[in-house]
């Protein structure tokens, strides 16, 4: 009777191609996770620095309405309806939150509450695109 | 007289797959703790995702408010209690009644603002650890929410 001896490498085969897999998959999963985590961390933080530069804003305008110092950079602005302002804060990366109200006999009136870029934009010249 | 045990075939498997099931053991115990390290930071991210998600809500409606934390609470679902909103997720991130702790707090806090016409308050995110013996709160998200007065 021949004896079954199994076949001499063929284990150690299967063995390294089950623990490349494993690796390949724990550290694409850790990579995966520690991205997401740098992206939540940078929400959060663009967040917080909105609600700041939000807060920043409020207190300015509230200062200006009652006549007090600012630390914003104000443009006053005199309209027939009455005293336009115009200042803007950052808020974090390359946003900026642009605030505008008219102050008239009936209180002050918000225009504009935006987050504008304030970065220097380039145009991408590196694609080679068909023009016809 | 040479008389060297010739080692046989099944002997010669057995040993490789006793070092092959070792190697295997000792790899996937490395992998493993990595894909626990990575479920474990997910989950981190996923609660900070969440949490911000909640606090801009209530941020947003603090100011819709005016700065009316009861007027807040009202809008958000949750309770004010000395002058602080609570509002108390599960695990899950689904909102609890009001008064019934919670995995995780968010809560607003008046501040003393410089003027009348604008209210703030100080927002703050905890993560509770309850265990028989103590509890312990972290605070993992924080910032500062303005409200103008609305006229309506």
């Amino acid at each position: 009777m021949k004896r079954s001896g199994g076949v001499s490498g063929a284990v150690s085969l299967v063995m390294i191609f089950c623990v490349l897999c494993l690796a390949v998959f724990a550290v694409l999963t850790l990579s995966t996770a520690v991205r997401e985590q740098g992206l939540a961390e940078l929400t959060a933080q663009r967040a917080r620095e909105y609600y700041e530069a939000d807060a920043e804003a409020v207190a300015a305008l509230v200062a200006i309405a009652e006549g007090r110092e600012t630390a914003a950079d104000v443009t006053y602005l005199t309209t027939a309806e009455g005293t336009q302002v115009e200042f803007g804060i950052d808020a974090g990366g390359t946003q900026t939150l642009m605030v505008s109200a008219l102050f008239t006999d009936d209180g002050c009136h918000i225009l504009s509450w935006k987050t504008e870029y304030t970065a220097d934009w380039e145009m991408d010249t590196t694609i080679t695109l068909w023009d016809g | 007289m040479d008389e060297r045990i010739k080692p046989t075939k099944s002997g010669l498997f057995a040993i490789e797959l006793l070092i092959a099931v070792g190697v295997f053991s000792l790899c996937a115990a490395i992998c493993v703790g990595l894909f626990v390290r990575s479920e474990i930071i997910s989950q981190d991210s996923a609660d900070l995702n969440q949490a911000v998600t909640a606090a801009r809500s209530a941020s947003e409606c603090f100011k819709a408010a005016g700065g009316d934390l009861q007027r807040t609470a009202e809008l958000t679902g949750g309770e004010v209690s000395n002058g602080v909103l609570f509002l108390e997720f599960d695990g899950d991130w689904q909102k609890l009644p009001a008064g019934e702790p919670g995995t995780f707090e968010l809560t607003m806090t008046l501040q003393t603002a410089e003027s009348d016409s604008y209210s703030s308050a100080l927002l703050d995110v905890k993560r509770w650890t309850r265990s028989e013996t103590e509890t312990v709160g972290e605070s993992f998200l924080a910032w500062e929410v303005a409200a103008l007065e609305v006229v309506s």
